[in-house]
């Protein structure tokens, strides 16, 4: 008897595999698993429970949607240097695609915009992450000098990573990550409604507008460089942006069903709305500094779309502002969300976006930028770098970066 | 195996590959949570890539930089300098000089 419940067990686990797998999911020579492990750097999850916890939210936005239920995706787990999430298709449907290692990232720039020192705690933060990505390129005298540097800091108890982070907010921001993939999937399933992208176009017209007017001198070009925000540049920007099927209104079309579907779950779950606005406005800042900090390591220039990212996050704000108004006012969502109107009174999703944003301009991205610079200025000297790597590789072994950033075994005294 | 990211004067290439060895070459189609996506991206087993006439086409659009980024065993150049193509020719096997 007990030999046949095992067999059961075994077919059972079997068909399960089958339907639920890699294998199920690809028609070509790759599966999902040989496919991350072939073009990613794998790593450790720092909390590798927090898959748990994903999982669970992305089973919730999957049941509060039909579309998503038509779509079939398949969720898959990594944890990467690479630190990106993904929708992906091997040829024979989707997968979302969830790196552990980026909710830690998001988790270590949020600790560093409610630390006391974000200077610092900035600073160690971003040579972190520069030295994980320059291990992703391939630099790996970059990436062992860099991840010394923060070894060092983070032993002195400069880094983000021992500190505690308030409230919610990585839960939100992780979720917001999930719901933003499953945009992408319901894009590719159905493409971008009409209406949507009309909206996006009117808004797009009245950014680039606002842009040209706040960076054009009165009566001239800019000193200096190339004329970003002459006439025909603005309406190649306008007509980039505004092409339904093009990424700009895909991105805006992801963040757009990301937050709205972030906000109704968490509020409608009892958090208190000022902790979702806010999680929701600092997820989209953060993924930004770790695209910046990416690019930086990629060698990606300064380009015509250099200010997509931050274009990307005003045209969502005025779009949520445009679709929902002032939900203080709309007795609709007080009454489904079920909100305290005197809590709702002091959480104006738009007012907490932008007070977030200046917070983070100021307290994150302006510090952490202007020292980094410094820092990247060092790093480009050759010889400097090489002799450093060399005595970290008599010590390390080569290609020391990965096992500098996991053990931290650099001392302030070992450096330079 | 190793994934090539085309950039849009090597897409009739990519696509003539796809269909010409559709055993040991794969489309690749993804959009990342930083913005990024992938125009035209194929995985090409290390087999196809022996295939003499595959390996001098890569070669030949590695040497015209018509690429976004090669990934070789989880590293992903994005660089087109020459260092860049020495170290993805170094990944493929193959002498920088021919």
């Amino acid at each position: 008897m007990k030999d046949e419940i095992e067999d059961l067990i075994a077919s059972l686990s079997t068909v399960l595999r089958a339907a639920s797998s890699d294998e199920g999911k690809s028609h070509g020579f790759v599966g999902i698993s040989d496919y991350l492990a072939n073009t990613r750097v794998l790593v450790p999850a720092q909390s590798p429970s927090n898959a748990e916890y994903d999982a669970y939210v992305f089973n919730k936005f999957v049941a509060n949607d039909r579309r998503l239920q038509a779509a079939h995706p398949a969720l898959e787990f990594t944890s990467s240097l690479n630190k990106t999430s993904c929708t992906l298709d091997l040829g024979a449907g989707p997968f979302l695609v969830l790196d552990l290692h980026l909710e830690d990232a998001l988790e270590d720039l949020t600790k560093v915009y409610f630390c006391s020192n974000p200077a610092t705690a900035g600073l160690v933060t971003a040579l972190r992450q520069l030295a994980e990505n320059y291990v992703v390129t391939g630099d790996h005298m970059v990436a062992a000098v860099l991840a010394a540097t923060a070894s060092a800091f983070e032993n002195e108890g400069y880094g983000a990573r021992e500190m505690d982070v308030p409230g919610a907010s990585p839960e939100v921001q992780a979720a917001y990550v999930i719901a933003h993939e499953l945009g992408h999937l319901l894009w590719l399933r159905d493409g971008v409604p009409p209406p949507f992208a009309m909206m996006v176009d009117k808004l797009v017209r009245i950014d680039a507008g606002m842009a040209a007017e706040a960076r054009m001198p009165s009566g001239g070009r800019p000193a200096g460089g190339a004329d970003l925000y002459g006439p025909s540049e603005i309406e190649e920007t306008i007509r980039r942006r505004s092409d339904p099927a093009g990424e700009f209104v895909q991105e805006i079309w992801a963040d757009f069903y990301a937050w709205a579907a972030t906000a109704r779950e968490y509020t409608l779950g009892g958090f208190p709305p000022h902790t979702v606005f806010e999680a929701l406005a600092l997820a989209l800042r953060n993924l930004a500094t770790i695209d910046a900090l990416r690019r930086i390591a990629e060698r990606q220039g300064r380009d015509s779309t250099v200010d997509e990212v931050s274009a990307r996050r005003h045209i969502l704000r005025m779009l949520l502002r445009t679709h929902f108004g002032d939900l203080r006012k709309d007795d609709g969502y007080i009454k489904l969300s079920g909100i305290p109107p005197e809590a709702l009174a002091t959480a104006d999703f738009n007012e907490i976006s932008q007070e977030t944003e200046d917070r983070y301009h100021r307290h994150v991205w302006d510090p952490m930028m202007r020292q980094l610079g410094g820092v990247l200025v060092a790093a480009s000297n050759q010889d400097a770098v090489k002799a450093s790597y060399e005595q970290l590789r008599v010590r390390f072994g080569d290609e020391p970066a990965v096992l500098i950033l996991r053990d931290r075994p650099v001392q302030v005294s070992d450096l330079q | 195996m190793i994934q090539i990211d085309f950039d849009s004067r090597a897409t009739e290439t990519a696509r003539r590959l796809l269909s010409e060895h559709p055993d040991g070459v794969q489309q690749v189609a993804a959009r990342h949570s930083g913005g990024a996506g992938t125009d035209l991206a194929l995985i090409l087993s290390l087999a196809t890539l022996a295939i003499p006439e595959v390996r001098k086409i890569i070669v030949e659009l590695i040497h015209a930089g018509k690429y976004r980024s090669v990934t070789i065993k989880g590293k992903k150049i994005t660089g087109y300098g020459a260092e860049d193509v020495k170290r993805i020719l170094a990944g493929l096997g193959e002498d920088a000089e021919t």
